[in-house]
């Protein structure tokens, strides 16, 4: 068994068996969560109510991220070519489509990188383990010295910014004047959580996520019963691609500035780190991974300058420990007092 | 003349690494019609059965499956025109259970399986159907429980409910009796004589009493060439495949 299979296994028995008592438990976690994101404007300071916003869209993103290592069993090490294109293309048209309704604006990103995503994953997706993962890499450090290079497009080094326009059509006729830090944020959530919802009921509900499902678990089989597998793992890597490309678009808007930091390879790994700290094997778990990867940094980048070492040590003793995440930890808890 | 054959496997040859495992092997099967493949380990049962279904690729030779030359389609399609098989070593869904793993061969062949517009949950016409294939296996009631809590000798039969499920034209059975107890071995032997019905059978087992109660022809198969072919009286009272297979005792 390679290093990146028994990772992936220990991920997986981490999560255990779901029972009816959990069903409840995740169902109420869920509208705890979205509940206290969607309320923060109203308690919280402008300061934390801006680091939400960043968090919730590192949270879709690294959802995104999860749902391609949760639901295919691949590691991709290059997810932030997603994130970072769709951050790139929205901070373009609004650039030049300003006066467009913004759901329609990060609909076509969006649109945009799921065809990313279906070319990327069409390369990608027939590789399994380790070449999947070293070509996700690959295709991710050519987009990120595109950014990089092009920078009649994309700024270079200096990024993009001013493209927000000073007045933001949320739908027509309907038009807000700048806006403040909790309209932005609110406008952010309104389009992410029904995005993230969307995604989940696709995986979770239909026949299609059942397909996914099958596929993951018993790839060979799947292929004998007549599941074309390639495009079942292609069509959930596009999807992933869609989402990923939603939480970019979404942070362009909500940080005002795009740069090859939210595409290059360090934010590929960055975003690996979310979903693990949080909990891959709850939907929501990445959310959570985000915020306190956000509030984390924050605090230990006032402390010391070296915060980054005590974050990654933070995040080992994570995997070794708690593998299941924060959600994993929070799981294990509920279970006990249910008992 | 030529009747058009369910399966005509032509000159098929594999090899793995420089060593031969399949030379030349030659035949045909009808519409209906059951076949026992026997033969010492190591003879190239299994590789003929991935050859036939599109877990492997041969050398050469060709495979055609009703008149239509499948040589180079890959498993997926080839499971689509009818041909569905259980494997030698247990291939289920672990982590489902027995309703979904039933329900994930019931989706395909319904073509259902990409739908992203209907509940899972509300399917009441694949729950049900599910039940019937659950029940003509002997797992009626264990339709909710996990699979890889099932004892080995009811996962083997809800292998082969995942092939019923997809009413094939062909199905290949790969050593389905293999570590079974005797009287799981005259179970399924039973359970398969009242399900079959009209499907064409390709069946690899050790245990001639399995062979003998479902094959009406047998293939022996040594050093990946075929030995004999006959009814199952002609291939028993055959010397040859006698001394490489049956052995003494047989006679």
């Amino acid at each position: 068994m390679t290093m990146y299979e028994r990772v992936l296994q220990r991920q997986i028995l981490a999560g255990g068996h779901a029972g009816r008592q959990d069903k409840y438990g995740e169902a109420g976690a869920t509208l705890l969560l979205l509940g206290v994101l969607a309320a923060a404007p109203l308690f919280a300071s402008r300061a934390t109510v801006n680091d939400l916003g960043q968090a919730v869209c590192l949270g879709l993103f690294a959802i995104s991220f999860n749902i391609v290592f949760k639901y295919s069993g691949l590691l991709s090490f290059g997810h932030a070519a997603f994130f970072g294109f769709a951050a790139y293309a929205e901070a373009l048209l609004l650039q030049f489509f300003g006066n467009l309704p913004i759901p329609l604006l990060v609909l076509d990103a969006a649109a945009s990188t799921a065809i990313l995503g279906l070319a990327v994953g069409q390369i990608c997706v027939r590789r399994e383990g380790a070449y999947f993962s070293m070509t996700t890499l690959a295709i991710g450090a050519g987009l990120y010295s595109i950014a990089f290079k092009w920078s009649a497009v994309t700024g270079g080094t200096d990024g993009l910014d001013g493209f927000m326009p000073d007045t933001l059509t949320i739908l027509p006729g309907w038009q807000w004047d700048s806006p403040g830090i909790a309209q932005t944020y609110w406008l952010v959530l309104a389009i992410l959580i029904p995005s993230a919802l969307a995604a989940w009921a696709l995986l979770e509900l239909t026949p299609f996520g059942n397909a996914v499902r099958a596929v993951r678990q018993n790839e060979k089989r799947a292929k004998f019963l007549g599941y074309d597998t390639h495009h079942v793992k292609l069509a959930n890597f596009t999807l992933a691609a869609a989402l990923a490309g939603i939480a970019g678009a979404l942070w362009a808007i909500d940080n005002s500035f795009v740069s090859t930091d939210s595409i290059d390879l360090t934010f590929s790994t960055t975003v690996i780190i979310i979903a693990f700290i949080g909990g891959t094997n709850w939907y929501w778990g990445p959310v959570i991974g985000a915020v306190v990867y956000i509030a984390a940094s924050d605090w230990l980048s006032a402390l010391t300058p070296h915060w980054q070492i005590w974050l990654g040590l933070a995040f080992i003793l994570l995997v070794l420990f708690a593998p299941g995440g924060i959600a994993g930890l929070v799981r294990a808890g509920w279970r006990r007092a249910n008992v | 003349m030529s009747e058009i054959f369910l399966l005509n496997v032509a000159g098929l040859s594999k090899g793995f690494g420089g060593v031969p495992v399949l030379a030349n092997v030659n035949f045909s099967l009808r519409g209906g019609e059951r076949l026992g493949l026997i033969g010492p380990n190591g003879a190239g049962k299994t590789t003929l059965i991935n050859v036939i279904t599109g877990g492997h690729a041969p050398d050469s030779g060709r495979v055609a499956f009703q008149g239509r030359d499948i040589t180079s389609l890959p498993p997926h399609r080839r499971n689509r025109l009818g041909l569905a098989r259980s494997f030698q070593i247990l291939s289920l869904f672990p982590e489902m259970t027995v309703f979904e793993n039933i329900r994930n061969a019931l989706l395909r062949y319904r073509g259902r399986h990409v739908q992203i517009w209907r509940r899972l949950s509300r399917l009441e016409d694949i729950r049900a159907e599910a039940a019937h294939y659950a029940a003509l296996v002997g797992l009626g009631q264990a339709l909710d429980q996990r699979v890889d809590t099932l004892p080995y000798g009811e996962a083997r039969r809800l292998d082969i409910a995942l092939v019923l499920a997809q009413q094939p034209e062909l199905m290949i059975l790969d050593e389905p009796a293999a570590g079974l107890s005797a009287s799981e071995t005259r179970d399924l032997v039973a359970m398969l004589q009242a399900t079959i019905g009209t499907c064409a059978l390709i069946l690899v087992e050790h245990d001639m009493d399995v062979v003998y109660a479902l094959a009406d022809r047998i293939m022996v198969l040594d050093y990946g060439s075929v030995l004999a072919e006959g009814t199952p009286a002609e291939v028993s009272a055959n010397r040859q495949v006698r001394r490489v297979y049956l052995g003494a005792a047989a006679g």
